[in-house]
């Protein structure tokens, strides 16, 4: 756990409230893509067959979120000490304040206490919010990401998606694959056949 | 008899005096005051914790005010006790001229009887004289005592300016 993390460990530990709340920001939105993708799947039989035609692009999709947020869900780990720490910070000088406005005599001296009490204790709130909001994030990224294991593509290995668009592909007319048969091979694309067709015209191997 | 500029009663010399040590010990517990917030305001913003955050600023900002509110009440006070020591002096040097005054009354009168030979005058010279030193008695413990307290109050007053002026290079 990011809390029994030494500092030395934690690269993160230092890190300032500006840099975790736009964190948090970006991780939200990580989270609701996996959540999109993982809503769009479509539905597919133990061998990945499907009537939609790029159903294995959209699990590979839903694959390429989870795997982006786990590796935010990860950072964020290490946002917990900085932020326990911000609170910790702000609960001191809350009490530093409240204890030395005590000590003063100035009645206009101790407005100003006032406003320097009520500035830290909205710092205080804020930082207690944030950690509630980091702790949510953590909890619903968990939730989905088990949820989005369970939909695998079943026959194992995905192909890479790196520009693939649902958005533009299901614009596009697509062919199911082997006429609507399950594909076993995903391998046999029309440069492998090539290959093939190049080495039989070489005749037998070892041959005189 | 000799001609003073103003008369003063000793009851009213008295009361002067005393009113003067008692208005310097106000406005040096007043100022014993302020310089206990500006020592407190102090510590406070060399002890808070600044984040990262803007708000801390803020923050800083408010108590660097009441920094501010609390040298300016005790620069006041300040002024207003040097003013009442200046005060005080300037009536020690009344009362020391009056003393001077009945000191040359005494000379005097001192110098008159010696001139009369019948017992009558003598009396009266006597009575006359009598008066004279107890003034001169009068004005000389009051005026060590306004001068005592003045005194006392500068070195407070010392104490509290370097209260207030540590590590600020003033």
């Amino acid at each position: 756990m990011a809390e029994n993390t030494s500092n030395n460990q934690n690269k993160y530990a230092h890190v300032d409230m500006k840099t975790v709340d736009s964190f948090l920001d970006k991780v939200e939105r990580i989270l609701e893509e996996l959540i999109s993708k993982a809503n769009q799947l479509p539905k597919i039989d133990e061998n990945g067959f499907s009537e939609c035609p790029f159903a294995e692009e959209l699990y590979a999709y839903k694959e390429k979120a989870a795997r982006n947020l786990e590796k935010a869900i990860k950072r964020l780990r290490q946002y917990i000490l900085p932020v326990e720490r911000e609170i910790e910070r702000c609960r001191q000088n809350l009490k530093k304040i409240s204890s030395d406005r005590q000590k003063l005599h100035d009645d206009e001296a101790k407005k100003n206490y006032n406003n320097a009490k009520e500035a830290q204790l909205s710092e205080y709130n804020q930082a207690i919010q944030r950690r509630k909001r980091l702790f949510e994030i953590i909890q619903k990224a968990d939730k989905e990401l088990e949820k989005a294991k369970e939909k695998k593509w079943p026959p194992g290995d995905l192909k890479e998606q790196n520009s693939f668009n649902p958005e533009s592909a299901s614009g596009s007319i697509v062919t199911p694959r082997n006429n609507g048969m399950p594909n076993h091979n995903h391998r046999e694309t029309p440069v492998f056949e090539k290959e093939i067709n190049s080495l039989i015209s070489m005749g037998p191997i070892g041959g005189n | 008899m000799a001609t003073r500029k103003k008369l003063l009663g000793r009851d009213e010399i008295k009361d002067r005096v005393e009113k003067a040590g008692q208005d310097m010990r106000e406005k040096e517990d007043i100022l014993d005051d302020d310089a206990a917030d500006i020592e407190t305001v102090r510590k406070t913003l060399e002890q808070l914790e600044g984040g990262t955050s803007e708000g801390f600023e803020k923050i800083e900002g408010a108590i660097e005010d009441a920094e501010n509110v609390t040298t300016e009440a005790f620069e006041k006070e300040d002024t207003e006790l040097e003013q009442i020591q200046n005060e005080s002096q300037e009536f020690g040097n009344e009362v020391n001229e009056s003393k001077e005054t009945s000191e040359s009354d005494l000379s005097k009168i001192s110098d008159a009887s010696a001139e009369f030979k019948t017992n009558n005058p003598d009396k009266e010279f006597l009575r006359a004289k009598e008066e004279a030193i107890r003034d001169i008695d009068l004005l000389k413990e009051q005026e060590e005592r306004e001068r005592h307290a003045r005194e006392d109050s500068d070195t407070i007053q010392e104490q509290l300016r370097s209260r207030v002026h540590k590590n600020t290079g003033g």
